[in-house]
């Protein structure tokens, strides 16, 4: 039951990611504003994290690899907000 | 190396709440509120992880971890949706 | 509008002009460039009220288009802070002229399909927030 739930919670968390992504997607094409296309790259890497947790499931010793989808993700995030102070 | 990716992730995370959340304290704009919950409810994802994984590998956060990215990416969603247009 | 605007200019708008007043307000402001307004005398040029001039003001004075005195009123004058700007300004004041309508139609029509982008791009906006 814990493992299920635990994957039914990724897969929600998945979508919830894709389905953000769209939206900053749409800020972009409104806005033409670079940041929302970066939250929305940093959204849908940020989804690969759980996916490639899910479908691939590494021992405890590798873990932390895939984690680095997420630093990635963070990072396009960053690199947004640093982009977009830097352009004023 | 664990650790200071998962301490990077929630350093990062924690950034982008304080931004929105201290915008949100002085413009308003219920979307923000959103925005900021969610980026707060990575904040506690990152901190489980980092705390689940290197400080206390023995015990199982799995559950609440994913409880909590759960709850950010809905909360971004319905908000995005909610007041986002 | 006949003429579109160059990308310079459209990120001047979406980034900096959320309302038809402030474009008013930049109108007034580049029509006598050494003159300093203050926030009265700008309501009764916009025909506006002293708050609504004023929030315009100040959200020009946040794009680097204007210059600020302190004294018994805030005063305001056209100062872009390089050529650059300058050159985007000239370009958004002409189309004000000629395509007034177009031009506004494009603010208001941004700012309500984007209200809560501007928000959110606001807020990640560090260094430069609308209250010091």
């Amino acid at each position: 039951m814990g493992a299920s739930l635990n994957d039914f919670l990724a897969g929600i968390t998945v979508c919830g990611c894709w389905g953000a992504a769209v939206f900053f997607l749409r800020f972009w094409r409104d806005t033409r504003d670079r940041l929302f296309l970066m939250f929305a790259l940093g959204l849908f890497v940020l989804s690969l994290n759980w996916v490639a947790l899910e479908l691939i499931r590494p021992v405890a010793e590798t873990r932390h690899y895939f984690y680095v989808i997420r630093l990635v993700a963070f990072v396009c995030i960053i690199a947004g907000i640093w982009d977009k102070n830097r352009r004023r | 190396m664990p650790s200071i990716v998962y301490g990077l992730c929630a350093a990062a995370s924690l950034f982008c709440a304080a931004l929105v959340l201290s915008h949100y304290r002085r413009s308003g704009g219920r979307v923000l509120l959103w925005v900021a919950l969610a980026f707060c409810g990575l904040v506690v994802n990152n901190l489980l992880l980092f705390y689940d994984l290197v400080v206390a590998p023995a015990l199982d956060f799995s559950l609440l971890r994913s409880i909590s990215a759960a709850a950010a990416l809905v909360l971004l969603l319905f908000g995005l949706i909610w007041d986002g247009v | 509008m006949d003429n579109p605007l160059s990308p310079a200019a459209e990120r001047f708008l979406t980034d900096c002009i959320s309302s038809a007043l402030q474009l008013d307000a930049l109108s007034v402001l580049t029509s006598d460039r050494n003159r300093w307004w203050t926030t009265p005398a700008m309501a009764t040029a916009l025909r506006a009220t002293e708050a609504a001039a004023a929030a315009a003001l100040e959200a020009l004075g946040r794009s680097n288009v204007v210059d600020v005195r302190v004294g018994a009123h805030l005063s305001y004058r056209y100062a872009p802070v390089d050529a650059a700007l300058a050159r985007v300004v000239d370009e958004i004041t002409d189309a004000h002229y000629h395509s007034r309508d177009d031009l506004i139609a494009r603010v208001t029509g941004l700012r309500r399909t984007s209200d809560a982008a501007r928000r959110i791009a606001d807020a990640f906006r560090i260094g430069r927030k609308p209250d010091a």
